[in-house]
């Protein structure tokens, strides 16, 4: 790689739409940074752009943006750096990923770059011709610091005038032979002869730039439901086989059960070497395990990766999340499995079943498929794997609560025998390094509520969280992925310089090699630590932004949990009048009057059975209220509100006793009454009750 | 996304207001809708027993409505939804004495509630009692043996704590004179029933009491014991 190629260069041309519905067209400069990606200012690109095309310099071939709904979609864009990626096509069959400079500048460094200035450009006959002009000057490494966003400034030699910079705008920043940041802006105060460019370190830590830049690997569909599969590359396809067949079972027999659409008939397999190949891959498989609405995991033999993401849809998924081995599988087995697991429901899937077997593993799939779908959708809080909720709680009550929490030193590490030498040099080293602040591990935790809640609500909140990979224990890399998934502040990983991994054992290698463990020994633990401790210390206080474009920023898979997770589906969103129907369901079921059992425990306790019923028909009274009187103009036009409004009128009704003698509810009652007379009136509900007996 | 199940549950939901709206012939169409519902969904074998179950609520609640509906009007018209009435009951007793898993009393009993309101000599004759035209035959005082039989093998288990099961199997002991009303309404009220189940048994109660038959007092005397004030 020789630095700036220029076949790679692409004159930027964006199409959009004025107020009068004419077009209007923008202009700027972009570069090929993988075959089809092709990176430049997102000011270049508006968001409102109706088309956009990238014009080759070195042979003028046109490349069309990706557009959808008649806007240009962009891969991925952050107009807050200024900074957007297209895809386009052709695109450049043969070309490599370009080289990125993954570090600021310690000193004052030269850089060169070729952009479409308006200075460069001539009209002819009415037509803008436009041409690339060099440009070489220097970076002042101690420049573009200050308030927000670290910026790169830019000298120029032989400067344009101010105002014919146009153009220049995502014209990439060489620095030798990689790229060093783009350029978007030219300051006020230099009369044209600095300019701004953003620093590549700012684009390659911010995760969904690294997702972006990754060829996509997994795909799955948009429109129908899907299942994803996880295993290691060592597994056979005996799950595989089995998830294809229970999918087709699934929407054979039990899709009329659980309504919906039917599922892909393939599932999504995704092999666990494969996502440890680059940060990108496994930022994608990250995108995959938040999009899933089915999940099954091959868990034989508990393979670190497969617990770690594991560990990650636990936090970022409520449901609906399978777990399959081929181990052998009894009582003694599932004791040694570690406890994450244990609350899981395991299904196997090694050996030979009779078709009729109920514990055939295709009737076991796809019968857990129908009854997580079934159960996740009558329950609200349905949980198939642990951490979802408790890392879901609420932030420490207390400032001072808040603050111990973020100061404290969680160690997620092994508890067995062979380990007591580790956490005895680990734990003293630190205690050094860390005085006052105590390292603590899951037993050590204060909290007198269960273990396992407890270390999932500090694995969320703790400021400094130490996983030591020493042991490979499965539960750690479980632990590993829940804290991925929901702290912006990423683990410290570590791991025993002695305990060497087999060079055959691919999937640890690959581990090692992504998530790049500080190692130690339990001689001088500090000896590495130190460095590992302060370089972490830097990346999270925001002081360096050094991510290696093949590692993981420490925070990555938090922001594509972030920007991925289906929030759609969390109870957080319902507005008042849903959740208190979605509690009142909870409590007593949807046909409560059906059964003839108090569905609340100890409510035949005479006196709390009727602080539940009061409870009860007030929330159906205030959810009326709220949705009455909050959107009182939609409930007169919008349907689904009326909708809303009908059921909760039906449901509220059956708990005013028709004979009631209170007069409020009287009042109420008839409230109800003629809204549902006007709604059955108006056709909506199709059935005239007005006639009575 | 909405499941057969959700719609049906909405329908019973719309039927009982329509049924204590006295709003009788709306909550009919709205059971039938319910019922054509669960009956298109019957063969399909992962709902055949949640339908069927359905199938004898609906069937059941369907009687209900009939019988406030016949006891609210008189002559022929009153005969002919006591018979609607009947025959809805017998529906919901196919479906839970059926081979579908269904547990229930609520069709078993009240089938003989129906009858006993058309001919209430039927519970002092041995032997079957002709009810008319459409109406299945029955010797009603075996077939509250029966039921208080069966009542009581739901109660030792699948139906421990059912407050449902408790009223009724009270009412065949009231209806074969084995207990007095506040022993045997004793059980139902120590299962602290919501308000609403009250007023059911109220409900069935009421017309028993004002028929002229020698168990009238009794009946009544359970109503006074089981009258509470509404809120």
């Amino acid at each position: 790689m020789s630095g700036l190629d220029l076949t790679r260069l692409v004159l930027m041309i964006s199409k959009r739409k004025d107020s009068s519905g004419g077009f209007t067209h923008q202009f700027g400069t972009g570069y090929f940074v993988t075959r089809q990606l092709v990176l430049t200012a997102s000011h270049v690109v508006p968001e409102d752009a109706v088309d956009v095309w990238a014009r080759q310099e070195s042979s003028g071939t046109r490349h069309r943006g990706d557009d959808s709904e008649g806007k240009v979609d962009s891969v991925w864009r952050d107009t807050r750096i200024d900074a957007v990626l297209i895809r386009v096509a052709p695109g450049l069959p043969t070309a490599e990923p370009a080289p990125w400079m993954d570090s600021f500048p310690d000193n004052d460094l030269p850089w060169r770059s070729t952009g479409y200035p308006d200075a460069a450009s001539q009209t002819i006959a009415e037509h803008i011709q436009f041409s690339t002009a060099g440009l070489t000057g220097t970076i002042y490494s101690q420049g573009g610091r200050g308030q927000g966003p670290r910026e790169l400034e830019l000298t120029v030699e032989a400067p344009a005038q101010k105002g014919t910079w146009c153009g220049i705008s995502g014209a990439p920043v060489f620095v030798q032979d990689k790229i060093a940041g783009i350029i978007k802006e030219v300051p006020d105060d230099f009369a044209g002869g600095r300019l701004r460019a953003l620093p590549v370190p700012t684009l390659l830590s911010i995760a969904g730039f690294r997702e972006a830049l990754e060829p996509q690997w997994l795909t799955w569909p948009v429109r129908s439901p899907w299942m994803l599969l996880l295993q290691s590359n060592e597994q056979s396809d005996e799950l595989d086989d089995r998830a294809r067949a229970a999918l087709k079972t699934f929407n054979a027999k039990y899709l009329s059960v659980t309504g919906g659409s039917a599922f892909q008939e393939e599932p999504v397999v995704a092999l666990m070497e494969d996502s440890l190949v680059s940060p990108g891959r496994w930022l994608q498989l990250v995108k995959a395990l938040c999009a899933a609405p089915v999940m099954i995991a091959d868990v034989s033999r508990l393979r670190p990766a497969v617990m770690a993401a594991l560990g990650v849809r636990s936090v970022v998924r409520r449901a609906v999340t399978l777990t399959s081995t081929a181990d052998p599988f009894n009582e003694a087995h599932l004791r040694q499995l570690p406890f994450n697991i244990q609350e899981a429901k395991l299904t196997f899937h090694g050996g030979k079943f009779e078709a009729k077997d109920p514990n055939n593993p295709v009737t076991l799939i796809s019968q857990a498929m129908r009854d997580g779908l079934l159960e996740s959708r009558l329950h609200s809080r349905y949980l198939d794997l642990p951490a979802y909720d408790a890392v879901r709680c609420p932030i420490p009550e207390t400032v001072a609560g808040l603050q111990a929490a973020r100061e404290s030193v969680l160690v997620l590490c092994s508890f067995q025998a062979e380990y007591k030498e580790n956490w005895q040099a680990l734990s003293d080293y630190l205690l050094t390094h860390f005085a006052p602040k105590q390292p603590v591990r899951m037993l050590d935790l204060g909290s007198p509520r269960l273990v396992g809640q407890a270390l999932y609500e500090f694995i969320r909140w703790a400021g400094t969280c130490i996983v030591d990979w020493t042991s490979w224990r499965p539960n750690v890399f479980f632990e590993l992925g829940v804290r991925l998934a929901c702290s912006n502040i990423g683990p410290i990983c570590v791991i025993d310089a002695k305990g060497a991994v087999a060079p055959e054992d691919l999937q640890k290698q690959m581990m090692l090699e992504l998530f790049r463990p500080a190692q130690y020994d339990c001689e001088h633990p500090g000896a590495t630590l130190r460095t590992a401790f302060l370089e972490h210390e830097m990346k999270i206080s925001g002081k360096a932004q050094v991510s290696p474009i093949e590692s993981l920023p420490h925070d990555a898979t938090y922001q594509i949990a972030t920007q991925n997770f289906v929030w759609r589906d969390d109870p957080c969103t319902l507005l008042p009048h849903q959740l208190m129907k979605t509690s009142i369901e909870e409590s007593l079921g949807k046909d409560p009057q059906r059964t003839g059992v108090p569905p609340v425990l100890f409510s035949i306790n005479p006196a709390f059975a009727e602080r539940v019923q009061t409870s009860m028909q007030e929330r159906w009274i205030a959810a009326w209220y709220y949705l009455t009187n909050r959107f009182s103009s939609q409930v007169k036009t919008d349907p689904s509100v009326r909708k809303e409004l009908k059921d909760l009128g039906e449901n509220l009704l059956l708990w005013i006793p028709s004979d009631t003698k209170d007069s409020h509810l009287r009042t109420l009652m008839d409230e109800v009454l003629t809204y549902l007379d006007e709604y059955e009136a108006s056709g909506a509900g199709g059935i005239d009750d007005t006639s009575s007996g | 996304m909405t499941l057969v199940l959700d719609d049906i549950r909405n329908f019973k939901t719309q039927a009982k207001n329509r049924r204590d709206l006295r709003r009788y012939e709306s909550a009919v169409r709205i059971l039938d809708r319910a019922i054509a519902l669960a009956k298109a969904n019957l063969p399909n074998g992962e709902l055949h027993i949640v339908m069927a179950e359905e199938l004898a609520d609906c069937y059941a609640i369907l009687g209900g409505v009939e019988r406030r509906w016949a006891l609210e009007v008189s002559g022929e018209e009153r005969h002919l939804h006591l018979v609607k009435s009947i025959q809805a009951y017998d529906r919901a007793w196919e479906f839970e004495s059926g081979d579908y898993g269904v547990v229930n009393s609520y069709g078993m009993l009240n089938r003989l509630v129906s009858r006993l309101l058309l001919k209430p000599d039927s519970l002092f004759t041995d032997g079957q009692t002709n009810f008319g035209e459409n109406v299945t035959p029955l010797s009603m005082r075996d077939q509250l043996q029966d039921a208080a039989q069966r009542i009581q093998v739901q109660l030792d288990r699948p139906r421990r704590d059912d407050y449902w099961a408790m009223a009724d199997l009270a009412l065949v002991n009231v209806l074969l004179e084995k207990e007095e009303p506040e022993v045997a309404y004793a059980g139902f009220l120590g299962k602290t029933p919501p308000e609403y189940a009250f007023k059911s048994v109220l409900d069935v109660l009421k017309p028993l009491a004002e028929l002229k038959w020698r168990l009238a007092d009794k009946i009544a005397n359970a109503m006074k014991y089981l009258d509470r004030p509404v809120a």
